[in-house]
């Protein structure tokens, strides 16, 4: 990774009185990546963001980009494209005065012409030509954004940096527009650089995603290595849905629910632990000598979730494929099992 | 003011509506010694008057300017500027200003129509204003000074009249970011 490494953020630290925004984080991001920062409110992952944009002066740290030290550069310089959270597009302009605004300040470099033929190829790309002479007001949400997009991708940028742009946008404009996001990124191969506190958002499109929490990175690995196999149980607790159920650890696997299975790297070792499982890794089997009652099933699609009551009062979460949950109703006895899926641990109380 | 010191909004807020709750006879006697001293010193000229008039028309100013940054994300507009490459006076001037644009032209109407209306501060300050002279011209020839009056009327009149149909498009823009 290290050869490829385009941004690099070290040991960055923002303190704002005694909230520690940024503390020590550090992360490498390789040429044409896209990488997603993930966290609660709070942990820091738009201070981060921000810092690398210039926007936010850091107490302690060094960005690296291309080689270059850009800590002290100011943020008109850096060559940043940002798309905001809330709507950013400059009122007065139309949508292609703002897409060429950029290119505007960098004169001497671009002629008329070109500045044209470049917004006329982004508006393209975003998919919005026709809306060129539209001002921000006859816009929606999820078009006043592929605006902001296309302008932050006129200036060719370093580093592609978004803040959480779909947040304000409905659910299926958000789901629409960060598969296109995704698409334009992989397109151009700019690096970037992508904040939210959406983990599907992020799982969907993250070359590698990076949970934080407390201004540190807490683990930052490709979406299915963090859902499969997170370090810490704030990441399992974080990504995806889980359940605690406590159980005994010896030797490197748990038994649970009647089930042994293995622990992930990081979990506790020894005595009693809690065992956080995935709904998905939950086997449920319709049979009259069961361990369990279905308590409340629900039809999700592709998939079912049941919420299951064991017989010792343990109450847990499945989801399992429609076609396995057929016949499967609120009130039926069944027996569950896990599947064979390393579990992480985390000590008890 | 908005973007860098938002801790001294609420005092120059205060400092800015002043003027509004001070009688004019006030502000006028109070200022008087200063405009001498000024006049001795420097030379007596209309601009002295100009200001005494920027500090009594800074409410209004200063509401309608507020409430038009306020009605934009000035911010975020301020950062995407910058990150696109702008610098700090391009960011003003090519980005706030032209925003606001809607408020600063309220601001001054509002400000013109005040200063034209004006009598208290110019009479005791011995400047001969418009409305100094319509008065003067009052004592001698009732008529003719009232149909100056009526025409300095109408002239406001018109100015107010300018506001609303300025705002429709600034309003239909607002609700829209918002």
């Amino acid at each position: 990774m290290s050869s490829s490494t385009y941004v690099q953020l070290v040991d960055l630290a923002k303190y704002f009185g005694k909230v520690k925004a940024l503390d020590g984080l550090s992360l490498d991001i390789a040429q044409g990546e896209l990488v997603a920062l993930l966290g609660p409110s709070g942990c820091g992952k738009t201070t981060a963001l921000r810092a690398l944009a210039g926007l936010q002066e850091l107490d302690r740290g060094q960005l690296m980009v291309d080689g270059k030290d850009v800590t002290f550069q100011s943020a008109s310089k850096r060559g940043m494209g940002m798309v905001f959270q809330a709507y950013s597009l400059f009122p007065h302009m139309t949508a292609r005065e703002n897409v060429e605004y950029g290119l505007k300040l960098r004169t001497h470099k671009v002629s008329g012409q070109k500045r044209k033929e470049r917004s006329a190829e982004l508006l393209e790309l975003v998919g919005l030509s026709t809306h060129a002479n539209h001002y921000p007001y006859q816009l929606s949400g999820g078009q006043q954004q592929r605006i902001a997009l296309a302008r932050a991708l006129a200036i060719s940028p370093k580093v592609l940096l978004l803040d959480e742009p779909l947040s304000a946008l409905d659910a299926k404009v958000r789901t629409q527009l960060r598969e296109e996001i995704r698409r334009i990124q992989l397109e151009l191969g700019t690096t970037t650089l992508f904040v939210t506190h959406d983990q599907e958002e992020a799982l969907s499109i993250a070359d590698r995603v990076g949970v934080m929490r407390n201004g540190q990175l807490e683990q930052i690995a490709a979406p299915a290595e963090l859902y499969d196999r997170p370090k810490t149980s704030f990441v399992a607790e974080f990504v995806g849905l889980t359940n605690p159920i406590s159980g005994k650890v010896s030797g490197g696997s748990i038994e649970v629910l009647g089930s042994v299975v293995k622990t992930l790297p990081g979990s506790v070792t020894s005595g009693t632990g809690i065992a956080l499982i995935r709904p998905e890794s939950v086997d449920v089997v319709a049979s009259k000598s069961g361990n369990a009652t279905v308590a409340a099933a629900s039809f999700l699609g592709a998939s079912c979730r049941l919420s299951i009551t064991m017989n010792d009062g343990t109450k847990i979460t499945a989801q399992l494929p429609s076609s396995d949950a057929a016949g499967i109703g609120a009130g039926a006895t069944v027996s569950v099992s896990l599947l064979d899926m390393p579990v992480f641990v985390k000590a008890a109380g | 003011m908005q973007l860098k010191l938002p801790l001294l909004r609420r005092p120059f807020e205060l400092l800015c509506l002043i003027p509004l709750a001070i009688p004019a006879i006030v502000i006028v006697v109070g200022i008087a010694p200063l405009y001498r001293w000024i006049s001795i010193n420097l030379s007596e000229s209309p601009i002295t008057l100009a200001g005494v008039y920027s500090m009594l028309i800074l409410p209004y100013t200063y509401r309608s300017l507020s409430a038009a940054l306020d009605a934009v994300d000035i911010h975020t507009l301020a950062e995407a500027a910058t990150t696109l490459g702008a610098g700090i006076s391009r960011v003003i001037f090519g980005i706030i200003m032209p925003t606001i644009k809607t408020g600063i032209i309220n601001g001054s109407f509002i400000a013109i129509a005040l200063v034209l209306g004006e009598f208290t501060i110019s009479n005791i300050l011995n400047f001969k204003t418009f409305q100094v002279v319509i008065a003067q011209i009052g004592r001698t020839d009732g008529q003719v000074a009232v149909a100056v009056s009526v025409a300095s009327l109408l002239f406001v009149l018109v100015l107010l009249l300018l506001i609303p149909n300025k705002k429709r498009r600034g309003a239909v823009l607002d609700v829209d970011i918002a």
